[in-house]
């Protein structure tokens, strides 16, 4: 039986130490693939992970089911990323882990998918990445909850804590940037 | 008839996204698609978006090399499906073997370490020194540990290897259906990792051969580009000599 995350989170409450783990194994790789896309750095993403992970348990009993149990944990995620690029007082670091990404994308390489169009999508991937980094930190961020979480636009605004039409323009800019940003790569007209 | 200048509300940039996302009612929607059939300024930014949001999609964050639920927030016990963490072999080995094993090691460690411990006025003082030379008094020669007792540790390690052989003897097939078990992981393992090899290197071969082509491009790109410029300064140096020649033409006639 799957139980949904509200009844986990009811049930680690409860004392059932093994429900968070289901929780976790379940949000895990989302919250670390947002962090690894706010803050740019592998090592990083995984300490914001762990540490996201780490105050939601300790604030369990506070959580009151007022909003969706995801929507909490990526706050916390968020929060704790905007501290990282607080205090590092940078921009996101484009990092390149060459290794790690070549063994990556080759494992994921698809049955009829050549070497050079895996070359050629590792490039795009590389090619998107600086971009992103480019964009300011606001913008970043909603397109990374729009684009790789499908948050809806009014969820987006509930998490980020602005009105609806501000994520709206944050995404139309952010977007336009990028487009400009592709473009001189001729990726996009 | 389509627009050059858009002319459509204020709030266009923000109907865009919502139909770019398809987040509107299907009235709106409606009504946008209309636009859009007359409008070439919207429908072409609204293929560029398309088009972003396609190349976003080749972003992949690298996978994490680790499992918070593995080391446990809390202590919850292994939950089932999930990779168990690595075993040591050691565990398998009896608590008296794996402190006699500890035991050997400090022992070592200590012996290579030249520590010197004592316990003289009350006061314990450890010294260690890789140089000095171990100290070789009659005190420190007395043996802490007399022959019969070596015998017995002797005996007693002989009795529970015996024990150990007699139960692994006890259940053969069992014993040999883990060898096979191993030995079937062990290949997969390596021809895994072979794989992997094959992979890398046909990656790399790849990539070199596009950033060689990169370079080729950028290359002729100079090339043509200072042959452009070369080209332009003759015309403009013949332009010049012209000019002079005329002149000098001019006054001789005039002369």
């Amino acid at each position: 039986m799957t139980w949904s995350d509200e009844e986990l989170v009811a049930k680690s409450i409860g004392g059932d130490a093994d429900s968070f783990n289901q929780l976790i194994l379940r949000w895990e790789r989302p919250i670390y693939a947002l962090a690894y896309r706010v803050i740019g750095r592998e090592e990083d993403a995984r300490d914001v992970c762990q540490e996201t992970f780490l105050r939601a348990f300790r604030a369990l009993g506070g959580f009151r089911g007022q909003a969706k149990f995801s929507s909490w944990l990526y706050r916390i995620a968020l929060n704790l990323c905007r501290d990282w690029v607080r205090r590092e007082r940078r921009a996101p670091t484009v990092q390149a882990p060459e290794d790690m990404d070549i063994l990556d994308l080759a494992s994921t390489r698809g049955p009829s998918e050549s070497i050079e169009d895996l070359v050629a999508r590792k490039d795009l991937a590389r090619t998107v990445e600086r971009a992103m980094a480019h964009l300011p930190e606001e913008q970043r961020t909603a397109i990374i909850l729009k684009e790789y979480h499908g948050l809806t636009f009014q969820e987006i605004a509930d998490l980020l804590g602005c009105p609806l039409s501000t994520v709206k323009t944050r995404l139309y800019q952010g977007l336009s940037v990028l487009r400009r940003e592709l473009a001189n790569h001729e990726l996009v007209p | 008839m389509t627009e050059m200048v858009c002319a459509y509300s204020d709030t266009r940039d923000q109907t865009l996204v919502d139909y770019l996302y398809d987040e509107m009612p299907r009235a709106d929607r409606a009504a946008f698609t209309a636009h859009l059939t007359a409008c070439l300024h919207c429908r072409s930014e609204l293929e560029a978006l398309r088009g972003v949001r396609s190349a976003l999609e080749k972003w992949t964050p690298p996978e994490p090399q680790y499992t918070t639920a593995a080391r446990g927030v809390s202590a919850a016990p292994q939950i089932a499906g999930q990779p168990a963490g690595r075993v040591s072999w050691w565990r398998d080995l009896p608590a008296w073997a794996q402190v006699a094993a500890a035991m050997l090691v400090i022992g070592v460690s200590a012996g290579i370490a030249n520590l010197d411990v004592s316990y003289t006025s009350g006061t314990l003082s450890i010294r260690t020194g890789w140089s000095k030379a171990a100290p070789t008094s009659a005190a420190t020669a007395a043996p802490a540990v007399s022959h019969a007792d070596l015998v017995a540790l002797e005996q007693r390690l002989r009795s529970e290897f015996d024990a150990a052989s007699l139960q692994a003897a006890s259940t053969p097939a069992a014993a040999q259906l883990d060898e096979e078990m191993l030995m079937r992981r062990i290949r997969a393992l390596v021809q895994q990792s072979e794989v992997r090899q094959q992979r890398e290197i046909a990656l790399r071969v790849g990539q070199l051969a596009s950033d060689v082509n990169f370079a080729r491009q950028q290359d002729a790109n100079w090339v043509t580009k200072n042959l452009a410029q070369l080209k332009n300064r003759t015309q403009l140096t013949q332009d010049k000599v012209d000019k002079v020649d005329y002149f000098v033409h001019q006054a001789s006639f005039n002369r």
